[in-house]
This record gives C-alpha cells, sequence and structure tokens, in this order.
C-alpha cells in the first residue's frame, strides 16, 4: 500500500515526536495490516524514531500512565507511579451548529474545538493553577492537552471523575451561592466573581460558558493509551502536530497547515462513494466512480477515510 | 498555638494520637510499642478504648487531662491491636469512630481554635490549606474562611452531590470551604490516616496479636441474607453497592439511597433493609431506620422515592457497567427478553 510507504518516509526524514519520561510510558501501535500490538516500551526517543522507520504503524499510541515496568503484560506487575491528567476535546463531541453530525474534518468545527481547548486552559489556570504541560492537535478532529504536575499525577479515577465533573459543571446548584448577608441576600458569584465563580457567573447568563466540554471517558482513566504527539494520525494522514498554548490562540488554518505531512505532488485517485465538501482546502463534488487528480494530502485522507482509493 | 512548646504536650498528642507530630511527641518520650505492651496499665486503657469505640461510645476526655501520655500511646496502641484481629470490619470500625471523635474535640478544644492552628494539624494529615483570607479576602472568606488545595479536596470530600465541587467557590488551585466543612475533610483524611499506620505496621501488628489476647473483641459480623425473591437478577451496580456493605467498607451516601430506593421497589421491607446496613462502620439505627422509612415513603414527605436513572448513577460513579438499560430497575427485565 502505497501509503504505507508515505508514513515510512515521513518517520524517516521529517517526524518530531513530542514525548517526556519516554522509559516509564507503554507504546502501543495498530499495524496496516489491522493488528494491534501493546506493551512495547523504549529508553529513548531515539530508539523509538528507529522503530518507527523499520515498523510503520498506522496508529502509535502511548500511556498516559508511567510505570516502572512497562513492558510487563500484566497491568498489576507494570508498577503504576501515576499518570498525567489529559484531555480530549473532540469536534465531534461538540454540540455546536458546525460540528453537529460533521464526518469530515471541516475548519469550523475545527475552530469551536479549538475555543473549546482555549476555555480549558484558562479554566486549568483560573480555577486550579494548573499549566499545560503538552498540547497537540489530535490529528483529526480535537485536541490534547496534558497536565503533568506532581499534584496530578497521583490522582485516582475517582478523583479524577469528580474534577471531570467540575469542568462539566455537572451538579450545580444556584443556592449553594445564595447567603444571608445581614439582611440581604447576596449570591457570591455575583458578588465577587474570581475563579470558578467567574464561570459560573458567565455560564448563569450564557450556558456555552458553564460546561467545558472535555470527554470524561479519557480524563478519568489512569491507564488512557494517547496517541503520540508528533506522529501521523493513521484515520487522516495528518500529523498530531505539538503545539503550543500560543498556537491554539491563532486560527486552525495555520495549524492545519502544519499539520500537513504530504504536500508534495499529485495522485489519481478513484472514488468509491461520492464525496462533497471541502477536504483540506480543496472544494470537492464528486460521483461515485470517478477519478481524479488530488493533491497527495487530499488523496491519502480520503483512501484512509475509506472514500476510494489511490491510483498507483 | 499549635506550635509553642507547651502545645506539643501530652495533652494535645492525647487529642490528636494518629497525627505525626503525637506520634514523634510519643517516641521522643520513649513510649514506643515495647514498652506500652509491656505496661499492663496502658494494655488495659487500649483494651478499653477500642471496646468502648465499638460499643460506640466516646473514650473519656478526662483521661487526657490526668494521664495524658499513657492515653495517647494506648490509642495507639487500640489500632494496632484493631488490625491484628484481622477483621476488617473491626478496623474500620474502630477508625471511622476514632476520626469522629478527632472532629469532635477539632470543635472544642480551645487550643486548636484559631486557622493558623487548624492549618497545621491539615499539614499534619498532608493536606494544604490555608485561611481563605489570605486568597479572597470579601465576602468568600466570610462563609467560606478555609481552603484547601483542590486535589485534597477531591480527595477527602464526601462522594455526594451536596459536596459537587461546582458548588464551591475555586480559586487558582484552591476550594474555599466552609468551618465546619473544613473539619469534614480533616475527619475524612484522619481515618485514612489511621488506616495507613495500620497497613503500614504489620510488624508492630504482629507483635500485638503475641500479647494481646484478641478474641475479646467482638463486633457483629455480617449474616449473609439469604436470597431474597427480588424477581430477577440484580444489576451490577446495585450488587457492587450490597457487596461494598457485606465487606463493611464506607459507602457514599448516594449509594445508600440508590440501594434503599431500588430494594424498596424489588419488595424489601424497611427491617430487611436496615438489616442489610448493619455492617456500615457508621451504622446508627434509629438514624438509618428512619432514613429508610423516609426513602420508602412511610415517613417524612410521604412520597416513595424512585430508583436512580442510570445517567443519575453514572454521574455519581455508580454505574460500573453499561448495561444498555435506562434505569437499574430495568436491568433483569431486559435481559430476559434477549
Ligand atoms: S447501566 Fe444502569 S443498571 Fe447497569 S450498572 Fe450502570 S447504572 Fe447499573
Amino acid at each position: 500500500m502505497i501509503i504505507e510507504v508515505f508514513f515510512r518516509n515521513f518517520y524517516r526524514n521529517s517526524a518530531r515526536l513530542q514525548v517526556d519520561n519516554v522509559e516509564t510510558r507503554e507504546f502501543a501501535f495498530q499495524t496496516f495490516r489491522g493488528g494491534f500490538v501493546r506493551h512495547k516500551s523504549f529508553k529513548t526517543v531515539d530508539e523509538l524514531a528507529k522503530f518507527l522507520v523499520e515498523k510503520t504503524p498506522k496508529h502509535l499510541y502511548h500511556s498516559s500512565a508511567r510505570y516502572r515496568n512497562p513492558s510487563e503484560e500484566v497491568m498489576d506487575n507494570k508498577g503504576w507511579l501515576g499518570a498525567d491528567l489529559v484531555f480530549d476535546i473532540d469536534g465531534d463531541h461538540l454540540n455546536t451548529e458546525a460540528c453537529r453530525g460533521v464526518e469530515i474534518i471541516t475548519i469550523k468545527c475545527l475552530e469551536d474545538a479549538r475555543e473549546e481547548a482555549n476555555k480549558l486552559i484558562d479554566t486549568l489556570r483560573q480555577e486550579l493553577a494548573l499549566e499545560p504541560s503538552r498540547v497537540a492537535f489530535s490529528g483529526h478532529r480535537g485536541f490534547h492537552i496534558y497536565v503533568s504536575e506532581s499534584e496530578v499525577l497521583t490522582l485516582g479515577q475517582r478523583e479524577r471523575r469528580e474534577l471531570v465533573n467540575f469542568l462539566k459543571a455537572v451538579g450545580f446548584e444556584r443556592e449553594h451561592f445564595v447567603k444571608r448577608h445581614g439582611r440581604r441576600s447576596v449570591v457570591i458569584y455575583e458578588e465577587e466573581p474570581t475563579g470558578s465563580l467567574l464561570r459560573i457567573k458567565k455560564g448563569v447568563e450564557d450556558a456555552r460558558y458553564l460546561r467545558i466540554e472535555v470527554d470524561e471517558v479519557v480524563t478519568q482513566d489512569v491507564h488512557r493509551l494517547m496517541r503520540v504527539p508528533g506522529s501521523l494520525n493513521g484515520k487522516t494522514g495528518l500529523v498530531a502536530v505539538p503545539l503550543t498554548v500560543r498556537d491554539l490562540d491563532s486560527g486552525v488554518e495555520q495549524i492545519l497547515k502544519r499539520a500537513v505531512a504530504f504536500d508534495k505532488g499529485y495522485l489519481k485517485f478513484l472514488f468509491h462513494k461520492p464525496a462533497k465538501g471541502e477536504v483540506l482546502f480543496e472544494e470537492l463534488e464528486v460521483a461515485r466512480g470517478s477519478v481524479k487528480t488530488l493533491p497527495t494530502q487530499v488523496a491519502v485522507y480520503l483512501e484512509l477515510q475509506g472514500y476510494g482509493k489511490i491510483l498507483d | 498555638m499549635c506550635t509553642s512548646r507547651r502545645e506539643l504536650s501530652g495533652e494535645f498528642a492525647c487529642y490528636f494520637p494518629f497525627l505525626e507530630k503525637s506520634a514523634r511527641f510519643l517516641a521522643s518520650l520513649g513510649l514506643t510499642l515495647d514498652v506500652a505492651l509491656e505496661d499492663k496499665t496502658i494494655v488495659n486503657a487500649a483494651v478499653a478504648r477500642l471496646q468502648r469505640a465499638l460499643a460506640r461510645q466516646f473514650p473519656k476526655v478526662k483521661r487526657c487531662l490526668d494521664k495524658p501520655e499513657e492515653e495517647a500511646a494506648a490509642a495507639r496502641l487500640a489500632l494496632y491491636m484493631a488490625a491484628s484481629t484481622k477483621n476488617v470490619y473491626i478496623l474500620r470500625k474502630f477508625a471511622d469512630f476514632e476520626s469522629k471523635y478527632f472532629r469532635f474535640l477539632l470543635r472544642r478544644i480551645p487550643s486548636v481554635q484559631n486557622p493558623s492552628c487548624l492549618v497545621e494539624i491539615a499539614y499534619d494529615l498532608s493536606i494544604v490549606a490555608k485561611p481563605t483570607a489570605e486568597i479572597a479576602p470579601g465576602l468568600i472568606n466570610l462563609f467560606y474562611p478555609m481552603a484547601v488545595r483542590w486535589s485534597a479536596y477531591l480527595k477527602y470530600a464526601p462522594q455526594d452531590p451536596h459536596w459537587a465541587m461546582i458548588n464551591r467557590p475555586v480559586v487558582r488551585g484552591w476550594v474555599a470551604v466552609a468551618r465546619n466543612e473544613f473539619e469534614r475533610i480533616l475527619e475524612e483524611a484522619y481515618r485514612h490516616r489511621m488506616l495507613k499506620i495500620a497497613e503500614e505496621s504489620e510488624l508492630a501488628v504482629g507483635k500485638v496479636a503475641t500479647v494481646v489476647d484478641l478474641s475479646q473483641f467482638k463486633a457483629e459480623r455480617y449474616t449473609p441474607i439469604e436470597k431474597r425473591s427480588s424477581g430477577g437478577s440484580n444489576p451490577p451496580c446495585m450488587t457492587a453497592i450490597m457487596n461494598a456493605l457485606k465487606a463493611g467498607e464506607g459507602v457514599p451516601h448516594t449509594a445508600r439511597f440508590a440501594i434503599a430506593a431500588y430494594l424498596v421497589k424489588r419488595g424489601w421491607d424497611v427491617d430487611q433493609i436496615v438489616d442489610l446496613f448493619r455492617t456500615a462502620p457508621d451504622f446508627n439505627e434509629k438514624i438509618t431506620r428512619y432514613q429508610v422509612q423516609h426513602i420508602a415513603g412511610q415517613a417524612g414527605g410521604r412520597k416513595e422515592y424512585s430508583v436512580p436513572s442510570c445517567e443519575t448513577m453514572a454521574t455519581w460513579g455508580l454505574c460500573v457497567a453499561r448495561c444498555g438499560v435506562k434505569n437499574p430497575l430495568q436491568y433483569g427485565v431486559v435481559k430476559k427478553s434477549n
């Protein structure tokens, strides 16, 4: 398959992986033949990079957890040392106009995800005094945010679940903030909107401010496998680009441009199903069975999404 | 106050025997486990303390004025005794009761009332805390005078919708809480501390077992309830709650509510349900009976409560499987039709 060759070349020539504490993490990958391999470990990022050129996976993951023996197969023998606090913000889960029911990545939906990610980062800072250690584009419809301060590493599943509830404002009740002060009744978040109270004050006026749409399953799992920042997403052929918090200030077009790994040349593509809409800056309206010459990245994307086949 | 030399006294150690500071104080007096085990008065005091706790009676405060060091050593010895019975129910009940007593004293001992002293006790329990005045001096401070790190709050606050962190001011890493809530958090941390001491002192626990006759400590052990006509199998969430209750584990209020509401609908009567709770470390027959009657619609508002939906169960952290039903009550039904 030609895509596998593209992936290999990428890992040989231009991959920039961003992994910390590499020796303590479990790595897992999905091959182009569909197998799933777990419990790999590497001493250094270089060792990992070499492996990627040899084996060239379709998807590459690493554990949010750190282990004493990451390559042990039985969970109990791995020796869990702690786990990053991870957040996944996915356009797929956003109930915004631009994201509802989207199949192909759209800039608009990705913009909404970016806004949500910024909201999360602000909340982490203002309310919890946490600073992201890594931020990455997921290579598809969203963003991954990692926090790895010592305060979070050993949080258990229960605490992480409660934290998600806090971010999603689950169980919020206004009455808790209504207090008697002398003769009058005061609403604390109206009087002193600071930290979470600012979010609540805004959220009471406009519900969109109250909840932060993180994927709860991802955050509460202390053994989660996360896509490795800097690796290729096998569903799109885009790079899960490592970002800085500042990168999220400007529009997603910049991010998408950086995520394009295969920007040279054109390929012939046979459509097995019709496609309509904008795909990676390319306007498409094609019927089933037609053959089109497309920029390499678009052809790779469409094949990985099951729209047809690259003709080589 | 807490730090003054006078405070670091037998009296302080006697009131709060499971704090680090108290342990260090006793060690500095040479009151080690071996010494305590040799001393008949201390052994007897320890036996009495454990017996009283199992009978749900507070220790005698006066002893902290008469013989504070002895009583402090006895309290620690009592914990080892509870652990060496190898009956988790005895250990949990002791830890539960002693931590309630701890909270009771936190409110009543005049010398620990000022915030800086409370902060210090929290610190001893590995909770980073400060007076809210240092982060939000205005109204927030007025209603929520103490602040703890959010991670400690998540760890020790009861798992109960009332305690959801979103319902407290959370400012730059600090959760502001009312004074009584702060005490409740410390109580939980104290209980954890006691269980941790028991867990980490295998050697001491083994020693105690050879010196003290442990058969004198009795706690109603759970007699399994025969399979009751419940019409179909119970869903995993309810089974999990029942198992936790049977094991004598502390179970959050939400779970108690859910299981009681569920069993009422399954046709259990109030007595049967009260029996199920009997093994909880903080069991109180009168209160439990009233609460169950309330849920069953026989007291209070006289409205029978419905069983929380799977969605609610999930937000309470009680859903343990995704069975594909909307309400735990439908569990058996759906399964059969499959
Ligand atoms: S899906 Fe419903 S019935 Fe099943 S475990 Fe979860 S809460 Fe219980």
